[in-house]
């Protein structure tokens, strides 16, 4: 009887305490890129980029984040950007740089307002139209870019 | 019989049946002798000087018992007959590990967790693995070993934590991680823990602590085990993150025989294991053959051969497919395996030179094989490693005892990640451990090791050790110990060259031997018989280890990866344990508390950084109550979230790689009905989502059913 009944208290107690919060869904971005003509050799890698306010000419400025990293040579890659809730521009760009070597330096980069890429993307109007995005909500945006 | 000795003989039996109990240990309190049962029951314990002695009598399942007042004579023998009673939530209190020898818990001069069978079957685990992180002062990060926080990540590369299968190195492969998945479980007697530094006994990879996994020996009677286990993985608790169609279900089978052949006990046993993994790279099929075969050719002779061959395909997973799909493998990656296999064999003979003496000789062998089939990783390796070890252990006097030995390695590596190599050691240790005013133990012991590289020698290293161990009538202990510890880099961590995401590794062949000083203080009380507290058991340490050199994979400023001896660290922490039996131990309450301070130091002593991948507090909570056939348990685990990473930082900016404590409760119920074991267990009952590795989830909630009988 006195087990039965512990193991009833605990179990209430167990129920009734609020439950630590842990991951949870994110938001963001995501979508498919495709990609038309040839890639040029000096491109190591693609990505989409998200920028909190538009300033192509220096991209550095506003870059909030990017994508992961697209390898040279295909046709099409899915791409996934994590951001907050808020309003972003997104530009398709290629990676003049080693990927990893990128990545690695990405603070130096922006600190110093110079980013080894360029911009690959060729509709101005998806460049100039800003994404907004809700909590928990992944927007989805595909893109084509010709080379 | 010699002059001026006593001899005590005796047997021992099930106090109910009156049956023989082959494998009991027996211990003579406050010396160093110590012996088992035979299978039928008995036992000779010569040599003692005339006076009066008290033995320790204990078996997993029974109640430990203390023969006191026993009174010895030269030239005689005293015979005894000893009735153990049946106890199967009695936790193991005989451990070999910390000295090589034989001795209860409480005498042990180094911190020790064991682990029995009892624990083991209540989590109705596969894996070792899954049972190791609710261990005090343990943890895991993707299935790497961490005791006291001394491992971290190192990509599976390097391990600072020795797995040995009854005594003998479970050799792991060229990266030096532990291999979970050749252990049979249902076969395990009991675990021991040795969490202070072990390199002065068994040498490089013991640096950060020792794992003895003592496998059950043949019952007296033949048994037939069946076991089965199914069970299916929760649907994400949100609708964003399902990924899949229909159930994620998992299932074990396995079925082992055990019986005496004329004098030698054997057991075989087959497993086989499938599971579609909460992950869609998570998928596993794996087949596992063990066989122990225990040999009894005397009083003088014995011995063992172990045999392990296990073969799987299984989901090659690096990270999900995105934080917004975390269960998915990246695109293009969905079909990734890999395939191989592992074989062990070791075995052991036992030589009884003299009542004084006594020699092991050991041999292991270490096979593994594996091929990955992925879209961008198609690594194979193919390995093969020997262990060979030859012990003397003498008793100077009944208080004095020394073990001593020489080992040597050599292992053999064709693997494209790391190229051809070949690696040799050779070492010799030994441990004098003295036992004064009786209540005091002294252990001071050393170990030389040598280790060759492709015919080069890498490094040669001496890791003194010194211990005391103080304890009143097995009651209440108190145990200090310092030592030097040491690990050569591995041939993954010298040679690996591979790309790893976006990030290649290269190889770093100029590193040196990581090396340490540990330093413990702590206690441990036993009482029992306290009003309506059955049992109260308290286990508490600090301790303080520095590292020199020590080995970690490190992206460069054009982020390439080396292992590399980065600057020096120190992890201080402590422990505290509290069991509470009520109710003739049937409603036991354990809690348990690590905390870690792991830091990166310079030249000065002044800290740096926070070393990566540990977790400064870890809360181990459990309630279990046991009513007649029915048995349940409710589980709480909690780790503070990690400090520090390599691989992808949290970034604010973004909420990316946002890093959670990690709160997990787990309940079980079983029931025990004519002989047919039945356990129903939910783990992670509120499905909490958290990461120990960068962008690879932790466990989801799954339920299982476990049945399992004797025949």
């Amino acid at each position: 009887m006195y087990i039965k009944s512990l193991l009833i208290i605990c179990s209430i107690f167990i129920i009734s305490c609020k439950t630590p919060i842990g991951l949870e869904p994110v938001s963001g971005v995501e979508g498919k890129i495709t990609f038309h003509g040839n890639w040029q050799a000096e491109i190591k890698a693609a990505a989409i980029i998200a920028l909190d306010d538009l300033d192509l000419d220096n991209p550095a400025v506003n870059l909030v984040t990017y994508s992961n990293l697209i390898e040279p040579g295909v046709n099409e890659a899915q791409y996934f950007i994590q951001l907050l809730p808020g309003k972003y521009y997104l530009a398709a760009v290629g990676i003049t740089v080693d990927p990893g070597f990128f990545a690695a330096k990405i603070d130096s980069f922006l600190s110093a307002e110079t980013i080894p890429i360029v911009i690959i993307d060729n509709d101005l109007r998806n460049l100039t139209t800003p994404i907004n995005i809700k909590t928990q909500e992944v927007v989805v945006v595909d893109r084509e870019t010709v080379f | 019989m010699g002059q001026n000795y006593g001899t005590i003989t005796g047997r021992v039996v099930d106090r109910k049946s009156g049956k023989p109990l082959y494998g009991v240990n027996i211990i003579v309190k406050n010396t160093i002798i110590g012996t088992s049962t035979d299978a039928t029951g008995g036992f000779i314990i010569e040599n003692l000087k005339q006076g009066k002695y008290a033995l320790l009598v204990s078996m997993i399942g029974y109640k430990k018992r203390t023969i006191i007042d026993l009174e010895i004579f030269n030239d005689r023998s005293t015979d005894l007959e000893i009735g153990l009673e049946q106890d199967v939530l009695e936790s193991p209190s005989i451990i070999v590990t910390a000295t090589r020898k034989e001795q209860d818990v409480m005498t042990s001069p180094l911190s020790v967790s064991v682990i029995g069978p009892r624990q083991i079957a209540e989590k109705s685990v596969v894996s070792l693995a899954e049972i190791l992180p609710y261990q005090p002062g343990v943890s895991t990060v993707k299935g790497q070993l961490n005791i006291r926080g001394a491992s971290g990540y190192t990509l599976g590369a390097g391990s600072r934590s020795l797995l040995l299968i009854d005594g003998i190195p479970l050799l792991g492969s060229a990266a030096g991680n532990i291999s979970w998945t050749v252990i049979p479980t249902s076969e395990i007697e009991r675990v021991e823990i040795v969490k202070s530094g072990g390199s002065a006994m068994y040498g490089s990879s013991a640096m950060g602590g020792v794992l003895n996994i003592i496998t059950r020996n043949s019952p007296l009677e033949p048994e037939t085990r069946f076991r089965a286990k199914v069970g299916v993985y929760s649907q994400p608790k949100f609708e964003q993150w399902e990924w899949r169609s229909k159930p994620s279900i998992f299932n074990t089978l396995e079925i082992s025989h055990s019986r005496l052949v004329g004098r030698h006990g054997m057991w075989f046993r087959l497993q086989r294991d499938d599971t579609d993994g909460y992950t869609q790279l998570g998928w596993n099929e794996s087949y596992n053959l063990t066989s122990k075969v225990k040999l009894n050719f005397g009083s003088r002779y014995s011995g063992s051969v172990y045999a392990n061959y296990y073969t799987s395909k299984n989901g090659l997973a690096s990270q999900w497919k995105s934080a917004a799909d975390p269960f998915e493998a990246p695109i293009g990656d969905e079909y990734d395996s890999a395939q191989g296999y592992k074989f062990n064999l070791n075995g052991f003979i036992n030589f009884i030179y003299s009542p004084t003496t006594a020699m092991k000789l050991k041999l292991g062998y270490f096979d593994i094989e594996w091929q990955n089939y992925g879209r961008t990783n198609t690594d194979h390796s193919h390995e093969t490693k020997g262990f060979g070890e030859y012990q003397i252990s003498k008793n100077w006097t009944n208080k004095l005892n020394t073990v001593a030995g020489i080992t040597t390695q050599y292992a053999k590596i064709d693997a494209k990640i790391f190229g051809q190599h070949h690696s040799n050691s050779y070492a010799a240790y030994f441990l004098t451990q003295g036992n004064m005013l009786s209540n005091f133990t002294l252990s001071v012991g050393s170990r030389w090791e040598g280790y060759w590289v492709d015919n080069d020698l890498l490094d040669q290293t001496i890791a003194p050790q010194i211990a005391l161990n103080w304890n009143k009538d097995g009651v209440i202990a108190f145990r200090t110990s310092y030592g030097k510890g040491f690990r050569v880099p591995t041939i993954a961590e010298l040679f690996s060259n591979s790309q790893l995401n976006i990030f290649k590794v290269e190889p770093n062949p100029n590193l040196i031997a990581e090396t340490s000083d540990a330093f413990e203080i702590g206690s441990s009380i036993i009482l029992g018989n306290l009003g309506f507290i059955t049992l109260l058991k308290f286990d508490g340490a600090i301790f303080s280890n520095r590292y020199k050199n020590l080995i970690e994979p490190l992206p460069d400023n054009n982020g390439i990866i080396h292992f590399e001896n980065i600057t020096d660290a120190k992890i201080n922490g402590a422990e505290l344990g509290v069991n509470i039996g009520v109710l003739n131990n049937n409603l036991i309450l354990s809690t348990a508390y690590t905390w870690l301070d792991p830091v990166a130091v310079d030249g000065s002593g002044n800290t740096i950084d926070t070393l990566s991948y540990r977790f400064r507090h870890n809360i181990l909570s459990a309630i279990s109550g046991y009513w007649k056939q029915l048995s349940t348990t409710i589980e709480y685990r909690y780790a503070s979230r990690i400090g520090s990473v390599e691989l992808f930082d949290e970034n604010e900016q973004t909420g990316s790689d946002i890093r959670v404590p990690i709160h997990l409760w787990n309940v079980g119920i079983g029931y025990n009905w004519k002989g047919w074991e039945t356990m129903i267990r939910v783990e992670n009952l509120f499905q909490y989502y958290y990461v120990e590795l960068e962008r690879n989830m932790g466990e989801e909630r799954k339920i299982s059913v476990n049945i399992s009988k004797s025949f």
